[in-house]
């Protein structure tokens, strides 16, 4: 089983990487060469799409951190959305949830971000 | 359809039609022009030719009259005395005797008159009356002047050259002259000249009266024998005249002078006594001219007659404008006619093809015009009229036909429902019997065809599964299908033993084939759990066993006919033994013989090269195996069922199994492969299943990286134990002592993960997973267990 990953833009400025198959330690350099140029200029808004990403393991899950790490210098925000049960469990085991901004599906996605934005505008 | 379109048919006609009697009609015209203006231009040589003769004649007979009135006069001289007053008295005759004589002279030789005197008298008209002259007195040098001087030297009568002479006459004149001799002893001696004067002027109006009547326009010309101008009508009075008035230089000289050629070529023809016919411009006029020329009978002149070209090019004009208005009357009538004719035959056409136009959208509806004509046209009408009734019983017999077609296609998949229900149904979850995975399918081709097969679950625990195929295709085929699993299904049921089974079936699909219709069959019987399968062969494709662990083989079949061809024929079983996990895969022909678009077969070496072992269930490899058949199939389309029927022994538990890994971060990935396929046949929970895969490759990983520093040399052996309430790992790598659970980072769970130093974040998920692990350094290895519980239930 192997892994691929494409971009897409999302929103205002936002990339969105729609993540499919399995990320282990022999896809994962692949995803971190296909995300270099996202880490040289971060966008100020990435969605991780995991709707189609079977199995995660530690490789995996340093490059998300490494993404993570990149969107927060530029005061960014990094989102992940349609986690299948095998991948959230191991967000889980390794605490990561609570630092990482979760949603159950597209629909939560959106209506979080409208939400955002209506607050931005009031300010 | 008013509109002539170019390349209809009235337009090619018009077109040709006209084309060819444009070309015809100029050609002839053309033809007739030119004969007509041969013709004419004849006519008027002719004419020319005709006045000229007339008019010469008309002259000689002027110039007989003079000549026979002078020579009678000179035969008087000779025989009279010669007398002044008889010469006076003769002369005066011979100007009445004829009205064309200006004037006449009687000239006495010197002597011959009265020895001792001279005597010469001439006598011509004057308005008053006639006039007498002494010549010698008058003009003492007469004998001289050619008039005297050429007959008295040659002794022949001469007509003389025109000449003005002042002293006599004073007229432009010519004179015929003639020599009187008398007889002496001695011989003739001159006696006198007589001549007779014809004035010109006189002569000329004559002359062109005549010609006036032969024609308005006609013109004369006369030249003398020395070729000087007798008559000027027809002359430009500028080339002849001299500065005299008098016509002595001869018109072939001034026509020179005047750079003439072509009256001078002319005139010397007609000096030189030819008869001919010419064309010139200029010689009165700046017109062109026709000229006929003729010499004149015994005075050396010629008389040319002068038509204008215009006048006869009138007639010639005349005589093609009225052809051309003919001819142009004559296209117009044509182009009517054509076109008449065109639309006569191309209307019925038009109206045919759109009759057929109409036939094409309601054959039935359709009227075909009919036309009262006899020709081809009235034929293609009949031909329509004909095919329109020969289409709509083609259309009625095709729609039966097709309804029938209907009809037939609607009860074969009737039929291939029913049959296809004959089939087991398999249970989508749970199994047939214990410890063995069962699963089957049979991919019908377009026609009904006579695959067949069947899974008996048996009293004892056993699975009885027959899998054939019906020789040929149709329904045929098909009602020997059904017997055949009708049969197997009452035998199977009985327990009877394979070979028992298919003796029986032979006999029964023997009865009362007189068709001869066939059937190839494996049947077989597994136990589950020693794993022991006894099975007998009927003509068919052998089975392909994929063990667990390395390649595939086909089983050994013992030879047996196929059923229901020989009532006696036998049926010997062969055994062999299962091991748990391992897969038996029955199928017919359809499969192996799948073509691609190339007509290339799947083949047996292909079936034998797929990965069954690996797949994680039994309808996994059914799945499986038609995918294959159909990616290779392509777009070529199934020729033949297609029966997949495989058996799996379940796994026995305690399941315990090991493998190699050798390389760097890729074998980890065969190594988890490897992991999942066992632990899902032996039916492991799958979210376990995926927290055992990821222990595997966090360890596997780490003893890549750190053990062996990612060298591709990186080696470890995985145990794996599964049992009804755990699953156990043992990872043992023989690379330099490495203690994960220590000697990696242990990242501080209760700050950011962030903050994490990032590297030990594998093994803590580890830890955190596994209800156990240890490691310990065993005889130089690296040995690291893992337990996890599994689920109850």
């Amino acid at each position: 089983m192997s892994f691929n990953v494409h971009h897409e833009n999302f929103r205002d400025g936002g990339v969105r990487l729609v993540l499919e198959g399995r990320l282990d330690s022999s896809t994962s350099p692949e995803f971190d060469l296909s995300v270099a140029g996202l880490l040289d200029t971060p966008p100020p808004m990435l969605v991780l799409d995991m709707a189609g990403l079977d199995y995660i393991s530690s490789a995996g899950l340093r490059v998300v951190f490494k993404l993570q790490k990149a969107v927060k210098t530029v005061e960014g925000e990094l989102l992940m959305v349609n986690l299948k049960p095998p991948v959230r469990k191991v967000f889980e085991i390794i605490d990561a949830l609570p630092t990482l901004s979760v949603f159950n599906s597209v629909e939560e996605l959106d209506d979080y971000l409208d939400h955002m934005q209506a607050q931005e505008r009031q300010k | 359809m008013a509109t002539m379109r170019l390349k209809s048919l009235s337009t090619r006609l018009i077109a040709w039609v006209l084309g060819a009697t444009l070309t015809l009609s100029v050609v002839t015209f053309y033809a007739g022009f030119v004969e007509n203006r041969q013709k004419l231009k004849e006519d008027a040589s002719r004419t020319a030719e005709f006045a000229a003769r007339a008019l010469a004649n008309d002259i000689s007979a002027l110039i007989r009259g003079i000549e026979q009135a002078t020579q009678t006069l000179g035969s008087v001289v000779r025989h009279v005395r010669p007398d002044p007053d008889q010469t006076r008295a003769l002369l005066h005759s011979l100007i009445e005797a004829d009205d064309a004589i200006y004037g006449a002279a009687i000239a006495y030789a010197p002597e011959a008159f009265i020895a001792g005197t001279d005597f010469a008298a001439y006598m011509h008209r004057t308005p008053g009356g006639v006039r007498y002259l002494d010549i010698v007195s008058q003009d003492p040098g007469f004998r001289n002047d050619p008039w005297y001087r050429v007959p008295a030297l040659t002794g022949k009568t001469s007509w003389s050259e025109p000449y003005l002479d002042l002293k006599l006459g004073a007229v432009d004149m010519v004179s015929f002259s003639i020599p009187v001799f008398e007889d002496l002893e001695s011989g003739p001696r001159l006696l006198a000249v007589v001549s007779a004067d014809v004035a010109l002027e006189n002569q000329r109006a004559r002359i062109d009266a005549k010609a006036r009547e032969l024609g308005e326009d006609i013109r004369v010309l006369i030249l003398s024998g020395g070729g000087r101008v007798i008559t000027v009508d027809a002359l430009d009075s500028e080339l002849t005249r001299d500065t005299s008035g008098v016509y002595t230089i001869p018109l072939a000289d001034q026509a020179a002078q005047r750079g003439r050629e072509d009256i001078r070529v002319l005139a010397k023809r007609m000096t030189q006594g030819e008869e001919g016919t010419t064309t010139l411009v200029g010689l009165n006029r700046e017109t062109r001219q026709w000229i006929h020329f003729r010499p004149l009978a015994r005075t050396g002149w010629s008389v040319a007659i002068i038509v204008e070209e215009a006048e006869l090019l009138t007639e010639i004009q005349e005589s093609e404008f009225r052809e051309v208005v003919m001819f142009s009357l004559y296209v117009v009538l044509m182009v009517l006619v054509v076109v008449v004719l065109a639309r006569r035959i191309t209307g019925p056409l038009r109206q045919l093809a759109g009759a057929a136009r109409e036939i094409g959208h309601d054959p039935l509806a359709a009227k075909v015009p009919t036309l009262h004509t006899e020709d081809e046209v009235a034929d293609l009408g009949d031909a329509l009229r004909s095919m329109q009734v020969d289409l709509g019983t083609y259309l009625d017999e095709l729609k039966a036909t097709m309804d029938a077609k209907q009809r037939l296609e609607g009860e074969l998949a009737a039929a291939r429902q029913i049959q296809m229900a004959m089939l087991p149904q398999l249970p989508e979850h749970g199994s047939l019997v214990d410890g063995c995975d069962a699963a089957a399918t049979l991919i019908p081709a377009k026609a009904v065809g006579g695959d067949l097969f069947d899974l008996i679950p048996l009293a004892d625990g056993r699975l009885m599964f027959l899998v054939g195929d019906v020789s040929d295709k149709g329904a045929a085929a098909a009602l020997f299908m059904a017997k055949t699993v009708t049969l197997a299904n009452l035998l199977g049921r009985e327990r009877v033993a394979p070979a028992e089974l298919l003796a029986r079936l032979n006999r029964e699909l023997c009865r009362d084939n007189d068709a001869c219709m066939f059937v190839t069959a494996v049947c077989g019987v597994l136990d589950p759990q020693s794993g022991e399968l006894i099975y007998a062969n009927a003509g068919h494709n052998p089975p392909l066993r994929f063990p667990t662990d390395g390649d595939a083989t086909y089983l050994d079949v013992l030879p047996g006919k196929a059923l229901g061809l020989y009532e006696e024929a036998g049926y010997r079983e062969a055994r062999i033994v299962l091991d748990p996990g391992e897969t038996l895969l029955v199928y017919t022909d359809g499969v192996t013989e799948a073509a691609d678009p190339d007509h290339d077969l799947f083949g047996e070496e292909r079936l034998a090269g797929l990965p069954a072992e690996l797949f994680e269930s039994a309808h996994a490899v059914v799945e499986g195996v038609v995918a294959a058949v159909e990616n290779f199939a392509a777009s070529a389309e199934q020729a033949d069922d297609i029966t997949v029927l495989v058996l799996r022994r379940t796994e026995q538990l305690p399941l315990v199994a090991e493998t190699l890994m050798r390389g760097g971060i890729a074998a980890v990935a065969n190594t988890q492969a490897w992991l999942a396929s066992k632990l899902r046949r032996a039916r492991v929970d799958e979210d376990l299943v995926g927290e055992l895969e990821l222990i595997a490759e966090e360890l596997l990983a780490n003893v890549v990286h750190h053990a062996y520093q990612d060298r591709p040399d990186a080696e470890a052996s995985i145990r794996l134990e599964i049992d009804q309430a755990h699953v156990r790992l043992r990872f043992d790598d023989p690379g330099p002592p490495f203690d994960p659970l220590l000697d990696a980072p242990d990242p501080k769970l209760e700050v950011d993960p962030m903050e994490r130093q990032i590297g030990g974040l594998g093994i803590a998920m580890v830890k955190r997973l596994a209800d156990a692990i240890v490691y310990r350094r065993e005889d130089g290895h690296n040995v690291v267990e893992v337990e996890k519980r599994r689920a109850p239930g």
